[in-house]
């Protein structure tokens, strides 16, 4: 087979398969794909973003509620930190890849989100579990008044022990979790993209 | 909807089907899978048509959604490639089906299955050129230079040669 053999073939395509749409129909489903995929994004922003919200003024009305001052620090902690949470979800979420953009720019995109992504997943053992956790267990202290009981009241306080087994539970089980996503999923394709860069840049 | 905007992607869509097709199949494993991801595509240059600023053609800008949408198909996992239900509007037909394949489309299949051995980046340069685009669109599509692309469509072309004369 010769070079000008090889566009001949490729183009050959229609002879033996053929893409065919019914117009009206399909701009119908492209429509109602992109409203359900809108929906979609929307229903995971209400998950991550507006969960949160709700979260506030609860945690705000703890703060004012509470008579215990630990118990306040605890809960403007909380409602402090799911500020925190929600602005770095948002700006996480600016860096998408935009697919108009030149091939090579799309992979320095992809790159630079999939980065971005690894390095919040990598650090949310301290912008995530822990600010959360010392929240509670601040917020737990100061509602079952410890620091006014000796130490074997403490230990005798059911409360307590369930309070720490769910927070370290949660906080192992949200890290090993990151730590999984991160893994299986964010560095082979990091690995993908870094590669086809090389590769793109590389002239021979 | 707006009307005008519904009439120019369905314009681009009928020029560009085929060539989007076979961008998409080199992708792909099977006419499913080609389907899936040229309903993807189709679905994102719907989406961002209105953003069109014509600063490049309309097919080289519906060639970089492709390439892009494609990379970011294969680098998905499997379970989030499922998440759309196949178009009914859209059906792909192969033709003679019935017939012994004849000696064009066996060596359209040989040519398709080496583009598929090519890494994704040779891929997207052979693909576009096959397309009998001249470098210069190329180089909008992909980013690279001129030169760059000359050359790696050389030592493409020869990789693609061995691998069908291999199996010729």
């Amino acid at each position: 087979m010769i070079e000008n053999e090889l566009i001949q073939i490729w183009q050959s395509s229609p002879k033996h398969e053929q893409i065919k749409f019914e117009k009206s129909k399909l701009m119908i489903e492209v429509q109602s794909c992109l409203d359900d995929f809108d929906k979609g994004i929307k229903r995971r922003d209400w998950l991550e973003i507006g969960a949160a919200i709700i979260t506030i003024p609860i945690f705000a009305f703890q703060a004012y509620k509470q008579p215990n001052t630990l118990a306040k620090v605890g809960a403007v902690w909380i409602v402090l930190y799911i500020f925190f949470v929600i602005y770095k979800l948002l700006k996480a979420k600016k860096s998408k890849p935009n697919t108009v953009d030149t091939y090579l720019a799309y992979l320095n995109q992809s790159k630079a989100y999939l980065q971005t992504q690894k390095s919040l997943l990598d650090g949310a053992l301290y912008w995530y579990i822990l600010p959360c956790l010392i929240g509670v267990f601040i917020m737990k202290i100061g509602v079952l008044d410890l620091f006014n009981k000796s130490w074997k009241e403490i230990i005798r306080i059911k409360m307590v022990w369930i309070s720490l087994s769910v927070i370290t539970v949660t906080g192992v089980f949200a890290n090993q979790l990151n730590k999984w996503v991160v893994k299986k999923q964010i560095t082979p394709r990091l690995k993908k993209v870094n590669e086809l860069i090389r590769l793109l840049k590389t002239e021979e | 909807m707006n009307k005008d905007l519904e009439n120019t992607f369905l314009n681009a869509l009928e020029n560009s089907k085929d060539k989007l097709l076979r961008i998409c199949s080199s992708y792909t494993k099977d006419t499913d899978d080609a389907k899936d991801l040229f309903q993807e595509v189709l679905i994102n240059i719907w989406q961002a048509l209105p953003s069109f600023s014509g600063n490049a053609s309309m097919s080289t800008w519906m060639y970089r959604i492709t390439l892009n949408v494609s990379l970011r198909y294969r680098t998905k996992l499997h379970r989030e490639k499922k998440r759309v239900s196949p178009f009914k509007s859209i059906a792909i037909e192969q033709i003679d089906v019935h017939n012994p394949v004849n000696q064009n489309q066996e060596k359209l299949i040989l040519l398709r299955n080496c583009v598929k051995t090519l890494n994704d980046a040779d891929r997207a340069i052979i693909t576009l050129y096959l397309e009998k685009l001249p470098y210069k669109e190329i180089s909008n599509i992909t980013g690279l230079k001129e030169n760059t692309i000359a050359v790696k469509v050389k030592r493409i072309k020869k990789k693609l040669l061995n691998c069908i004369n291999d199996k010729l």
